[in-house]
């Protein structure tokens, strides 16, 4: 009976309102466990997108921590830090998130098409997030700040950079997203694999979301 | 934006889409609020909004951006889990400095 109500929930929620036959039966396949909701995307990517979170909530302490015994170099070096450009990169992340997640949808929904031009567009946030950063980056080094700097100098540069590097990667993984839709004949594993792939962009996101108000904006 | 969303057989892709982009303009509107409260010589009651308020946007992203809301209780856990933790640990950090 359980199990029954929880198979109902499962093809109500991804049900297709205007797909065939086919895609029907490829939902109807078994990506769910015996009991309960089903996990988004895939387990494994979950393993490493947590054991990330959790990475970088270290790296969040170990800034706190050392910020508290020099709060006023840490404050005035914040300070000299580019808001602009770092709340613009927020801006750009959250609206390419909205892009990937309308993409996962659009492949649900049998639009192909549509989730193609979605994940350009998040593509095109991502990339516009690299050339902020570089010219960030640059900025920063010509006005004399480098890592060796200050321990807040450093922590900016170390963490901002480990987030970049994920963000390139986010890059890869976009494009093999938008390979796989541009096919248009998504199978039941390549929407798991999506899935997982806009999961993996929103953990560049959400790492960002804290990051900047550590790094700019908090006193 | 509705057009723009449209699936090519007229239909839009519903409410589900309509739940994301509100959920985005409030997460937008928060990272305004925040640049706002984070500029030029802020205080330390803005430090702690601005670290709770970025709590609570990875929460949004989570739940709406990372289809948590329908996920396994445990995992909702795990995620909400963290984001208590480290809210909780860097407003005290910050408070405490």
């Amino acid at each position: 009976m359980n199990s029954a109500r929880s198979i109902d929930a499962f093809e109500t929620e991804f049900a297709d309102p205007f797909g065939g036959a086919t895609r029907n039966a490829l939902h109807g396949t078994p990506r769910r466990s015996s009991s309960g909701p089903p996990v988004p995307g895939e387990v494994g990517v979950w393993v490493f997108v947590l054991g990330d979170m959790i990475v970088f909530s270290v790296f969040f302490g170990v800034f706190a921590y050392s910020r508290s015994s020099q709060v006023e170099v840490f404050e005035q070096a914040r300070t000299t830090l580019n808001l602009g450009l770092g709340a613009i990169n927020t801006l750009l992340l959250l609206t390419g998130s909205l892009f990937v997640a309308l993409a996962v949808h659009a492949v649900r929904a049998n639009a192909d098409r549509l989730a193609a031009r979605l994940i350009a567009l998040a593509l095109l946030c991502g990339t516009a997030f690299v050339a902020n950063k570089a010219i960030e980056y640059h900025s920063e080094v010509s006005t004399g700040h480098t890592p060796g700097t200050n321990d807040f100098y450093m922590y900016y540069f170390v963490f901002t950079g480990i987030h970049l590097l994920h963000l390139l990667l986010g890059l890869v993984v976009l494009t093999i997203m938008w390979r796989l839709v541009r096919r248009r004949v998504a199978t039941l594993k390549d929407h798991a694999t999506l899935e997982s792939g806009a999961i993996y962009w929103h953990l560049v996101d959400l790492l960002w979301i804290i990051l900047f108000p550590l790094l700019y904006l908090a006193r | 934006m509705t057009e723009f969303l449209s699936t090519g057989s007229g239909r839009s892709l519903g409410p589900q889409a309509r739940t994301l982009l509100l959920v985005w303009t409030a997460l937008m509107a928060a990272t305004l609020l925040s640049w706002y409260l984070g500029a030029g010589n802020s205080t330390k009651n803005a430090a702690i909004v601005v670290i709770v308020v970025g709590v609570v946007k990875v929460q949004l992203i989570g739940d709406h951006f990372m289809e948590l809301r329908h996920a396994p209780l445990a995992l909702r856990l795990l995620f909400g889990g963290w984001c208590l933790v480290v809210g909780t640990s860097l407003t005290a950090m910050f408070v405490l400095a």
